[in-house]
């Protein structure tokens, strides 16, 4: 079955809509800095194949991703490209109300970065209040949280940093679409900067930055070239992709339950 | 590997480039659109990506990833469209613009077929004394096209086939031959809204059933192909000269002293 729309002509969207198919995946990403060593697009890499897997899994239709968000602290790095949140914001509530009008019922966005959570979940809570469907926007950092057993994957693979989780999931998003040539290079780039940087354990930030922090989000900018992402050497493909499969068998899940909660409200009203 | 996508360097990468003089970004918009019974509704993405990857390569610079989301026109209302707000996707274009000049680039290039581009360059200009520059693929010259629809399925189906989505390629041609002749044009050209159209723009939307671009006897691949290398080659100059325009805006505001 054809479930990714960018492969579809409309007439497989049609008989998707006549055979009552309703979920629909939609990944963001982002352009930014990660580490002197990790691709701008590593976001991206992780919820494109975050998405499609669990598109797969649930039986649902793959939507192109809006791969542009607004980053914050890391737009003083060179490549970043920051789209404030009121227009980001703006862009992708018309893109769930294009998706909610073709008829789908349950909407899953995938974001995998941190900066543009609170963005995303504001737009599915403003979907919900123009139309009545409940939108579920997921943070990935926030998934693994409420299923630990997602985070046995690493363990598995030997892995205990979050800068290694990163990087290893952005080379497993890499690996699904069998890009050999680019997940080489990025396997080098990892290797070269361990090289140069060794595997720093700390990441620099100023320490009243670190006490502001104990009582509040404030502005701040990633001073340091490693203070997003260090780099490691046991950065794992393989692991990256269990990873992002174990989360999208979760959110398959989420999906399911999503269908109960709408079935639910329908009752009671 | 040298690859010309933003999303596949490092900002380290990206530093170099822009330290060794480097200063060309293209940004490819497509759109998702039901555009015709034989074509995919990611045409126009595949289109403004393998343009931008062309004009990149040929040109040394990089691509943003495709934006698949844009303003649609008469097409807006089919099943399988997407279309988003022309003042929300206004604001969304500055701040790319805006970021990309920010990082030091000085030639930015849309390749989309969002009409509305033509405010956004031209009020980043009036505020930020950079001249950005917007290519229509509508302006990539096919001769050996006989009509508008020969000429949009032959230029889909050679982007994809540059996109390496021969898959999709192959698709394209099956339903071509099998929807061949069984839609009729686009009532939007019957009289009198034709007549209207020509004084300037009107609203319209499709009806079901009725398309933009009908399949056609022959899909041009191999032409098409040609024609956009072609085009490509020929647009090195262009590409080239926004740099020295670039520099003289500047130079001609210091020199007459203007804010």
């Amino acid at each position: 079955m054809i479930y990714k729309l960018e492969d579809m002509f409309p007439m497989d969207l049609d008989n998707l809509i006549e055979e009552g198919k309703d979920v629909a995946v939609l990944p963001i990403g982002s352009v930014e800095q990660h580490g002197p060593h990790l691709l701008l697009g590593c976001d991206s890499f992780i919820t494109q194949a975050l998405a499609d897997c669990t598109a797969e899994y649930s039986g649902g239709v793959l939507f192109p991703m809006v791969p542009l968000s607004w980053i914050g602290g890391l737009r003083v790095w060179p490549g970043t490209i920051d789209i404030r949140s009121k227009n980001m914001g703006n862009y992708l509530e018309e893109v769930c109300m294009n998706i909610l009008n073709m008829g789908f019922k349950k909407l899953l966005l995938v974001n995998g970065h941190g900066g543009g959570r609170e963005m995303v979940y504001s737009v599915a809570s403003r979907v919900f209040k123009r139309t009545g469907i409940p939108v579920l926007a997921i943070f990935t950092g926030q998934v693994q949280r409420v299923y630990p057993e997602i985070r046995k994957v690493w363990q598995e693979y030997g892995l205990n940093d979050p800068s290694s989780y990163e990087a290893s999931a952005m080379l497993g998003g890499i690996k699904k679409y069998g890009k050999t040539e680019l997940l080489e290079k990025a396997k080098r780039l990892i290797w070269e900067a361990v090289e140069e940087f060794g595997e720093p354990n700390t990441q620099f930030e100023p320490p009243s930055l670190r006490k502001v922090f104990e009582i509040s989000e404030v502005g701040h900018d990633y001073l340091s070239e490693t203070m997003h992402v260090r780099p490691r050497a046991d950065a794992n493909a393989d692991a990256g992709l269990a990873y992002i499969e174990a989360m999208a068998k979760k959110l398959a899940d989420a999906i399911r339950k999503l269908d109960e909660h709408q079935r639910q409200i329908k009752n009671e009203e | 590997m040298n690859t010309v996508q933003m999303a596949e360097i490092t900002s380290r990468e990206c530093k170099k480039y822009l330290e060794e003089g480097g200063d060309l970004v293209f940004v490819p918009m497509g759109s998702i659109e039901r555009l015709g019974p034989h074509l995919p509704l990611a045409s126009k993405c595949f289109v403004v990506y393998a343009i931008s990857e062309a004009l990149a390569k040929r040109n040394r610079g990089y691509c943003l990833p495709v934006l698949p989301y844009s303003t649609l026109y008469d097409t807006y209302s089919g099943a399988g469209s997407m279309s988003v707000d022309a003042k929300i996707l206004y604001d969304y274009t500055y701040d790319i613009s805006k970021e990309l000049m920010e990082n030091g680039f000085r030639r930015i290039i849309f390749v989309s077929y969002f009409k509305e581009l033509y405010y956004v360059i031209a009020e980043f200009f009036q505020e930020k004394d950079l001249p950005i520059a917007w290519i229509s693929p509508d302006q990539i010259p096919f001769p050996e096209a006989k009509d508008e629809n020969t000429r949009v399925t032959s230029l889909v189906a050679a982007c994809l086939k540059l996109c390496g989505r021969e898959d999709l390629l192959e698709r394209l041609l099956a339903e071509n031959k099998k929807h061949f002749g069984k839609f009729k044009g686009p009532l939007s050209e019957r009289y009198p809204l034709s007549e209207l159209r020509k004084l300037g723009r009107m609203g319209y939307h499709f009806k079901k059933d009725e398309y933009e671009i009908l399949p056609v006897e022959t899909v041009l691949v191999d032409e098409a192909v040609a024609a956009i290398n072609k085009w490509v080659e020929e647009k090195v100059p262009a590409v080239e000269a926004l740099k020295e325009y670039a520099y003289y805006i500047s130079r001609a505001r210091f020199d007459r002293g203007l804010r």
